[in-house]
């Protein structure tokens, strides 16, 4: 038996055996046939049809008649196009298509009558050991058809692939699309002295394999990266060949054919051991992946990151220059970055790049959000879809959702830092040329981009933290100048303020303990003055101590009336400034009745703020106490046209110790402490206190607000 | 706000099986952990929301302003449709915080309708929800999905606005079925046009899954197997048709039957009924439609709430439909025992095995309800299903707190489940019935109104006595009601055959709703008995 006789009856035989398993696989696996298994089953019993009659034809052609089986052959090729075409209409849920399938099923019966009835074969006999058939005139009917179902059925795989942005399903299509290949193949070289050798079934039995795995598997085998492998592999094995066949050629004469044919073999076993060795199979995969699979190498952009993350720069602008690399890179529309801040308990949006008409700065996502949650666990990128399906992302807020879309956000990369710490993510739009991200993007690339992003931005973080401890420092710093100069300043008044009295209360004393007052008149006035010095003292050290003690004991605040309250502020001020030579003008207002506070408290407001005119004023001047209500506020100011205050100072005119002019020449005394008391008073009665004026000379306003008191008797204690 | 913005038949066609199952049955892999923090998350959002609904303002005042997930349940009552019905009943745009999509209608008691808004959020879960019932009707392990695009699938249930009508319209944003009838077209026909279309349509397009009233469904199936009936219609000339038929006596005379059943004409993938009688009906309904029944639990107030898995036993809830609060059993017994109104209620991490609660819901995604009283009794099977791998509380519906009817200090005594079930034993056929309590010279009664087939020849007393004795078996309780009366308080009329049909037709003359065609099953009133009685007589 010749070895291509051998090869019609093993490849069928093999082929059948396929089939068969095939087939009780699905048997044993559904109870319920999908439509497009159906069309699939269709295919293999045919196809077991198809390879039993082409072993029969050659094996057994003088036991049977070759035209019976060539017509059966016929019969289960030009059906088998249509099992084809129907098995890809289906499992692509085209409608259409499905119902130019039913058509073809019908036509197929027409067809069938035609081989039957011999129009399509006529008949076929071996002559001389070759197969010679002769075709009826229906044949051009025949073919039409098979081209049509055929042929339709890789445009239908074709036309799917050239829509769909998705890559994986684009894989799926490629092994329909190898199938349809493998097929036409198959029956092209039928016309070719190639079909000696049972190529056609050899190539139906991996196009039913094909079938499976496209129906079966939801990860399929990368069909370019598997063909480049083999490629590469056959590649070394012919460089290896045309070595081993050069040197023998030239030794042909005295080489056996058994010894190139051992050869052969021993550079296959070779070129596999070869390929097990690391290195040597690193440099083919490498060349694999950048003439197939890679659509981009990574390296540069990976390089240029790099370099921008080299550079110390605020999170914000290393965030928008990386994500604009990223962006161009892969060709997206829009990108976003989110940091985490830990005052404000979110992820914050802290980069934009692309054209989002506004930065929407408010855009935040909490520590706690499932989208939170999520990254820190997920491997690799999400998708929204796959976010959106996730059971935990049901917790999602709308305006989470919402942030997300203002975003324009269709892939969200997490940052991871050490130990899964979510450092922030960033969000990649949709692709300009409408091409969805892969698989390959979601779980490798896009992660190896936030590695380094996570580096970068680690470094930035840190680098903008030592800018904010630097910055805190240098304010704590000049805080503490301010403050040594202002304990210089006070030490300075204070001891000023108690010297003053307190050398003329020595001297006094020394002149009384020396007897050096003999005059009655004289001694009672050396002592009403020696009173008159203690008491300013006194009212210097309360003044100092008062804070304390509003601090320790607090105040309650109940009902007053107002006006009386002024009535007698007014009685007990007037003789002394007219005596000062001041005029007191007084305007209060008709609606003013109650007010909720602590009157004694307020009375050291009024009288500070008053005696603070009276020091300032001119002679002859005129001091104004107005008092007015609004809404729920009563207002009261004291107005002089004394010295004023510079505009720049005003801010500070209520803080402790402060002093408009603190040089000790000063004209004034005091210690600075009156309005930062009446400041705390007003304060604490819910109040607020600021001053007016329009500079040196032109008189200060100070106006103060308490609250009015709503219906009696509310006691509120502070 | 869209969520997904690709269909799940376009991840069904791609074969992504997996995130199919995940974007729709997800939720099953939550432990009740998970499950609490969706529900508080979303509550969260949902009382955010509420500050800025009208409706809620207009209805609790500036306490809403102060809800949270803690407070709320001391803040605000169990609240009723009635609360709500003044602000709803003219259907404004503008009543919550986020766009309103569309409106559902149920009918409430006293015929009056009851509207519900539904945000474009419900919306889309709801639409979501509706494909995840269908994916696990055709299931029969965890993550199966044999739903395809294009798959028939039939549906004889009320059209929008009610409920399952709705659901389908918003299930259809995200899978392309094959409708049967088409939506369109199911808005213009009536019941029973309907079922016609859809089953003769069913002949030439096939069926993968289908929705209707479980009685419908039960009565084809006898009607199948008793062999009678058998209409023809043009459609059945069809080649498919005659193909079908063909295949179906096949299939028959394979199982040695003489008479083919809908199973043998279209091998569905999942079946869907509604109706509270399901669980009588489902071993039979598996028998004449060749797969078992899935049920779902739902509400037009706030959609569907759980489901079955795809081992068909206990209801599982899901976590993102409504906020879940349960009334104990005994405070329940004790409103309709003495008029307590409850006030404490448990959370779905407190339920505990064994043990029925009262039903409140709190909607989500801007919805309109606030601790809603669903007056619906479900009973906690299980805190897991250990056989399916769910980590969550495993409910069975009991009934609805209107369907049952208290006698002589026994709350919840006699219920539509307990009746069927009973009358299911008796074994004798009937056409439909209403019972109800009646007083009578200060003497209670269970008053039972039954319609027998024309040609039966029942013996009421026997008859009677039989049901008696079959409720005292399946309820102790009702077996110490004798006792405690001093007398049987069950009472059985019979009605003339036709008088329940003729009920209808005269409430379809009168205009009525949908859901008042039939009188209630439980406690029908006055004039739904006076009518029927008429009928009768006529």
């Amino acid at each position: 038996m010749r070895i291509v006789d051998m090869l019609w009856v093993a490849i069928p035989a093999l082929s059948s055996l396929l089939y068969a398993v095939l087939l009780y696989n699905i048997a044993t696996r559904n109870t319920y046939l999908e439509p497009a298994e159906r069309w699939r089953v269709a295919f293999l019993l045919l196809a077991t049809l198809w390879s039993l009659s082409s072993m029969l034809l050659h094996a057994a052609h003088h036991v049977i008649s070759p035209t019976a089986i060539v017509r059966v052959w016929a019969l289960t090729n030009f059906g088998v196009s249509l099992t084809i075409f129907g098995f890809i209409a289906h499992l692509l849920a085209r409608p259409q298509a499905q119902r130019i399938a039913t058509i073809g099923t019908i036509l197929y019966g027409f067809i069938a009558l035609l081989i039957v009835s011999g129009l399509v074969v006529r008949t076929a006999r071996f002559v001389h050991g070759y197969m010679e058939i002769e075709m009826g005139p229906a044949i051009i009917i025949a073919g039409l058809y098979w081209v049509i179902y055929m042929y339709g059925a890789g445009l239908l795989a074709l036309r799917e692939r050239w829509r769909t942005p998705n890559p994986e399903f684009r894989q799926r299509i490629d092994y329909l699309l190898g199938v349809v290949v493998l097929l036409i193949t198959g029956n092209t070289l039928n016309l070719t002295p190639l079909r000696s050798y049972p190529i056609d079934i050899l190539f139906a039995a991996i196009a039913a394999v094909l079938m499976g795995l496209s129906i079966s598997h939801n990860h399929l085998l990368a069909v370019r990266a598997t063909i480049a492998r083999v490629l590469a592999f056959i590649f070394f094995v012919l460089l290896y060949l045309i070595i081993v066949s050069g040197v023998l050629y030239v030794l042909a004469t005295l080489a056996e054919w058994a010894l190139i044919f051992a050869s052969v073999m021993i550079a296959l076993i070779l070129s596999l051991l070869l390929l097990s060795y690391a290195p040597i199979r690193r440099h083919v995969e490498q060349f694999v992946e950048r003439f197939f699979l890679a659509g981009y190498d990574i390296e540069p952009l990976l390089l240029r990151l790099s370099r921008i993350g080299s550079r110390l720069r605020p999170p914000k602008e290393l965030g928008r220059l990386m994500l604009r690399e990223i962006r161009e890179f892969l060709n997206i529309t829009t990108a976003s970055l989110f940091l985490k801040d830990e005052a404000s308990g979110t992820y914050r949006l802290t980069a934009v790049d692309g054209p989002i008409n506004d930065f929407p700065s408010d855009v935040t996502f909490r520590l706690d959000s499932p989208l939170i949650h999520v990254l820190k666990s997920c491997e690799g990128a999400l998708t929204l879809e796959m976010l959106a399906e996730l059971p935990e992302s049901s917790g999602l807020w709308i305006q989470e959702w919402e942030a997300l879309q203002t975003v324009q956000a269709e892939v969200i990369v997490p940052i991871l830092a050490e130990e899964k710490d979510l450092v922030g993510f960033f969000t990649l739009g949709h692709r300009e040329g409408g091409e969805i991200y892969s698989l390959r993007e979601l779980r490798q690339t896009l992660p190896l981009l936030a590695g380094q992003v996570a580096i970068a931005l680690d470094n930035s973080l840190l680098y903008a933290e030592v800018q904010r401890k630097a910055e805190e420092l240098a304010r704590a710093n000049e805080e503490l100048k301010e403050l040594d100069r202002l304990k210089t300043e006070i030490i300075q008044n204070v001891s000023h303020e108690l010297r003053t009295p307190l050398t003329l209360i020595l001297g006094y004393a020394e002149m009384l303990s020396e007897g050096l007052l003999t005059e009655e008149e004289d001694v009672r006035e050396a002592g009403r003055l020696i009173l008159n010095h203690v008491r300013h003292l006194r009212r210097l050290v309360e003044q100092l101590l008062a804070f304390q003690r509003m601090e320790q004991m607090g105040f309650t605040l109940h009902p007053f009336d107002v006006n009386a309250w002024l009535e007698d502020v007014i009685r007990s001020w007037r003789p002394t400034l007219e005596k000062g030579g001041l005029t007191l003008i007084t305007d209060i207002a008709p609606d003013i009745d109650r007010a909720l506070g602590n009157e004694s408290y307020l009375r050291q407001v009024v009288d500070n703020l008053l005696d603070n005119a009276r020091k300032f004023s001119p002679d002859g001047g005129r001091i104004i106490l107005k008092a007015w209500k609004v809404n729920d506020a009563i207002y009261i100011s004291v107005s002089d046209q004394g010295i004023g205050v510079p505009p720049e100072k005003l801010p500070r005119l209520f803080d402790r110790f402060y002093q408009v002019d603190s040089s000790t020449k000063r004209k004034y005394g005091g210690m600075g402490i009156g309005l930062a008391l009446c400041k705390e008073i007003v304060e604490r009665h819910g109040g607020r206190i600021w001053a007016e004026s329009k500079g040196i000379g032109k008189g200060l306003t100070v106006t103060f607000t308490i609250p009015a008191a709503p219906n009696p008797a509310t006691v509120e204690a502070v | 706000m869209r969520r997904y913005k690709e269909k799940t038949s376009e991840l069904v066609r791609r074969r992504e099986f997996e995130r199919a199952w995940q974007r729709h049955c997800g939720f099953l892999d939550l432990d009740i952990q998970g499950f609490m923090s969706i529900q508080r998350r979303l509550l969260t959002e949902q009382l955010e929301l509420g500050k800025q609904s009208p409706l809620w303002r207009a209805m609790f005042g500036d306490v809403v302003a102060k809800l949270t997930v803690d407070n709320f349940r001391e803040l605000i009552p169990l609240t009723e449709y009635t609360d709500y019905e003044p602000f709803l009943k003219d259907k404004p745009k503008d009543i919550l915080a986020r766009p309103i999509k569309e409106w559902a209608r149920t009918s409430g008691l006293g015929g009056k309708p009851k509207w519900i808004p539904y945000t474009e959020e419900m919306y889309e879960h709801l639409g979501v929800c509706t494909i995840t019932t269908g994916i696990l009707s055709a299931a029969r392990q965890k993550g199966e999905v044999r739903i395809r695009p294009g798959d028939p699938v039939g549906s004889n249930l009320p059209p929008r606005p009610f409920l399952s009508g709705l659901s389908l319209w918003a299930s259809s944003e995200f899978f392309d079925y094959h409708f049967i009838p088409p939506l369109d077209v199911t808005e213009k026909l009536g019941f029973r046009e309907r079922t016609e279309y859809l089953f003769r349509q069913a002949m030439i397009d096939g069926l993968a899954v289908l929705g209707a009233m479980t009685i419908v469904l039960v009565r084809m199936g006898e009607m199948f197997e008793s062999g009678k009936n058998r209409g023809f219609s043009k459609e059945m000339l069809h080649p498919k048709a005659l193909w079908r038929i063909g295949r179906a006596i096949v299939r028959a005379r394979r199982e040695g039957r003489r008479y083919i059943l809908p199973r043998d004409l279209w091998q569905l993938k999942g079946l869907q009924c509604g109706g509270t009688d399901t669980f009588i009906y489902r071993d039979q309904l598996e028998y004449y439609w060749g797969v078992p029944p899935l049920d779902v639990y739902a509400c037009t107030e706030v959609g569907i709430i759980a489901t079955e898995a795809w081992n068909h036993r206990t209801l599982n809830f899901l976590p993102d439909t409504a906020f879940y609060e349960f009334i104990p059993y005994e405070d329940w017994v004790s409103e309709r025992l003495e008029g307590k109104k409850p006030t404490h209620t448990v959370l779905m991490d407190e339920v505990q095995p064994g043990k029925r609660y009262d039903l409140v819901v709190t909607s989500f995604y801007g919805g309109a309800l606030l601790r809603y009283r669903l007056h619906d009794l479900l009973e906690v099977v299980a805190l897991e299903d250990e056989e399916a791998g769910i980590r969550l509380p495993q409910f069975r519906f009991v009934g609805r707190s209107g369907s049952f009817i208290d006698l002589s200090g026994f709350a919840g005594l006699i219920d539509e489940k307990l009746l069927l079930r009973a009358l299911a034993d008796v074994g004798i056929p009937y056409v439909e019935w209403t019972i109800r309590k009646e007083f009578r010279q200060a003497q209670t009664y269970l008053h039972l109104y039954i319609e027998f087939p024309e040609g039966s020849r029942v013996n009421a007393r026997e008859f009677r006595d039989r049901l008696d004795a079959r409720l005292k078996e399946l309820n102790p309780e009702y077996s110490h009601v004798e006792g405690m009366l001093g007398y049987s308080p069950l009472e059985v009329t019979v009605l003339r055959p036709g008088s329940f049909d003729r009920f209808i037709q005269q409430r379809l003359r009168e205009g009525a709703d949908l859901a008042h065609l039939k009188p209630a099953r439980i406690q029908a009133s006055d004039e739904a008995i006076a009518l029927l009685l008429r009928q009768s007589a006529e």
